[in-house]
């Protein structure tokens, strides 16, 4: 083994002495003097490891010292490559992903079919002009710090010149003459990181939407929350939420973008026609609105597509969705979302609106109960009459300001948790409200200073999903 | 207080809405019948035909609407009135068809006060 390491070494050397220009067997056999049989089978033997390589010329072989043996591989053509190097380049080229080798100046010296069906074949290309349409002043993909020797390996995530996001794994592969090659594995991402951001956003939206309704926001807050999220998920260019209000039949817009009247007018005659339609509809401009909205519609369709056009053309947008926000059996308005000229809403986005537009139609409808029972409660504070509420065994938990005011009292803390039996003459009343259901009758009360005073009273039973509530009264603001 | 003696079934999975309905009702000298579930009223439906129905919705066992189904079926219950006392929405019932027989009068969304029961209770007997 020794003996053939220095037959190697000596052969490689003699090649080099004779330049770049190329040994032929000749030459080499001057300055290794081998039998020509017993030459060539360390020459086969050596360019089979990788050392050495040879270009045909005519019927005559010159032979180079291999720099870059995976580059000379790639430089020969299939006749040329024994069978482990014919077996190797087809694994390389047919890998699901993209197998990219560069020399030291950058040069691309293979790619394989995917990263071809992604670029073209660019062999001889700089990379960074291949890849980024751009020479590597700025390089992000840290094959620059990989080639400098800066680091050994890299891993990046950058966008390329079509906007695809790529995976970059790449590091130094050396070659027998000391020089590296960079060999890089490189994947298209972008759908990956595409759907993780958009779950991401998606997710964000949701906790948002949540957030927005339990911390009881106002529909405005509401509105313009969802709609900045949204358009993080899927990319709109103009949205709208319209409020709809049954009892004067208005549509009132929470847009953060105020747009001219004539273009809130439209907005108001579309949402309008989802709401009485009762189902999304969508209106493309390059295609036949009829093929695109459904024949159910509420409205004259010369007037809704005139006005969807006038639309399209104010704003130059290529789609207009409609989604009615519904909670079950009751519309509180639409939301309309809008794309600009050569930008579609996928299946997905769609289907996404649809659903997002239930939880919107949710969180208003929450928003409105509770805005409802806000004002129906400031009835009860107004109120000149004295309203209680006490736990079933006639504990207080409710009073209203004329309550405190009849009986004497400045701050309701001071009433809250005491018992019936400190405000009334009578402690059994409660009881006969839980067996009963109410009682209504006179009653002594007592006021804070121990005077009394007889007062009108109803007293009802409040029975929630699982049982006994509440004790309600109402008694009489007129003093005695 | 009502002098009737009308008959009121009460239908409610939860004891606590059960005994304190039922108590309150015969408090108001109406007389009582109680059910757990659906298979319970129904089976009670066979014994006797109250006046009123008093029907929570959201019931372990057989759904609302396939109680209201086999009511629907039986001649005998024809003038039987009934009453949700549910914890759902009226809107979501209406969705669900719960709302489309004639045999159903009121509808009451939990919690709810027995004021407002009773007299659910009473004008759906005078709408004999």
């Amino acid at each position: 083994m020794k003996v053939e390491g220095e037959i190697f070494n000596k052969i490689i050397a003699a090649i080099q002495d004779i330049g770049d220009i190329g040994a032929t067997m000749d030459e080499i056999s001057r300055r290794v003097p081998l039998e020509r049989h017993t030459l060539s089978k360390y020459l086969n033997q050596l360019r089979a490891d990788g050392r050495i390589s040879y270009k045909q010329i005519g019927r005559a072989k010159l032979w180079y010292v291999s720099k870059a043996p995976l580059q000379h591989i790639f430089r020969l053509s299939e006749d040329e490559k024994t069978y482990t190097e014919k077996i190797f380049s087809r694994i390389l080229s047919d890998m699901p992903e993209g197998i990219l080798i560069l020399d030291f100046d950058y040069n691309i010296l293979f790619m394989n079919h995917y990263l071809v069906a992604l670029y073209g074949n660019c062999v001889g290309e700089k990379f960074h002009y291949a890849f980024f349409g751009s020479y590597n002043d700025n390089d992000t993909s840290g094959i620059r710090e990989v080639i400098e020797g800066k680091v050994e390996e890299i891993e990046t995530q950058v966008e390329d010149k079509e906007g695809r996001i790529i995976n970059i794994k790449a590091r130094q592969v050396e070659n027998p003459d000391g020089s590296f090659s960079i060999i890089a594995i490189i994947r298209d991402v972008t759908d990956r990181v595409r759907n993780e951001e958009r779950i991401k956003n998606l997710s964000e939206l949701h906790r948002l939407l949540g957030e927005s309704v339990n911390r009881s926001y106002t529909i405005d807050q509401l509105c313009s929350t969802i709609l900045k999220n949204l358009q993080d998920v899927i990319g709109f260019d103009m949205g709208d939420i319209l409020i709809y209000d049954p009892v004067e039949e208005t549509l009132s817009s929470y847009s953060t973008r105020e747009g001219d009247d004539e273009v809130e007018d439209c907005k108001r005659i579309i949402a309008r026609e989802a709401i009485q339609r009762k189902e999304p509809f969508m209106f493309s401009c390059c295609s036949d609105l009829n093929a695109n909205t459904n024949t159910n519609t509420s409205m004259d369709m010369d007037e809704l597509t005139e006005t969807m056009t006038r639309m399209a053309e104010e704003y130059n947008l290529q789609e207009l969705h409609a989604i009615p926000l519904k909670t079950k059996g009751e519309i509180h308005g639409a939301l309309l979302i809008f794309t600009r000229q050569g930008k579609t809403l996928s299946d997905a986005d769609r289907s996404l609106l649809e659903g997002i537009s239930e939880s919107i139609a949710g969180g208003i409808a929450k928003i409105k109960a509770e805005e409802e029972w806000r004002l129906k409660a400031s009835v009860i504070e107004i109120s000149s009459h004295p309203i209680f509420m006490t736990s079933p065994g006639g504990k207080f938990t409710y009073v209203n300001p004329a309550f405190l005011k009849v009986w004497g009292y400045d701050e309701d803390r001071e009433v809250l948790g005491r018992s019936w039996s400190d405000f009334w003459a009578r402690d059994d009343i409660p009881a006969l409200v839980r067996e009963r259901g109410s009682w209504r009758g006179s009653l002594i009360a007592k006021r804070r200073d121990k005077s009394e005073f007889t007062t009108p009273l109803f007293v009802s039973l409040i029975i929630g999903k699982k049982g006994p509530l509440q004790l309600v009264g109402i008694a009489n603001s007129g003093i005695r | 207080m009502s002098t009737h003696t009308a008959t009121v079934m009460v239908v409610d999975d939860e004891p606590d809405v059960l005994l304190s309905v039922n108590q309150i009702l015969d408090a108001n000298n109406y007389r009582t019948i109680k059910a757990r579930d659906g298979y319970e009223c129904l089976a009670k439906l066979k014994e006797e035909v109250p006046d009123v129905l008093l029907l929570d919705i959201m019931m372990p066992g057989l759904t609302t609407k396939e109680l209201l189904n086999e009511i629907e079926k039986d001649s005998r219950l024809a003038g039987m009135k009934i009453i949700f006392l549910t914890a759902i929405h009226s809107l979501e019932a209406e969705e669900i068809g719960l709302l489309n027989s004639k045999r159903v009068v009121d509808f009451i969304e939990k919690p709810f006060s027995v004021r407002r029961m009773l007299e659910a209770v009473e004008k759906a007997i005078k709408l004999e």
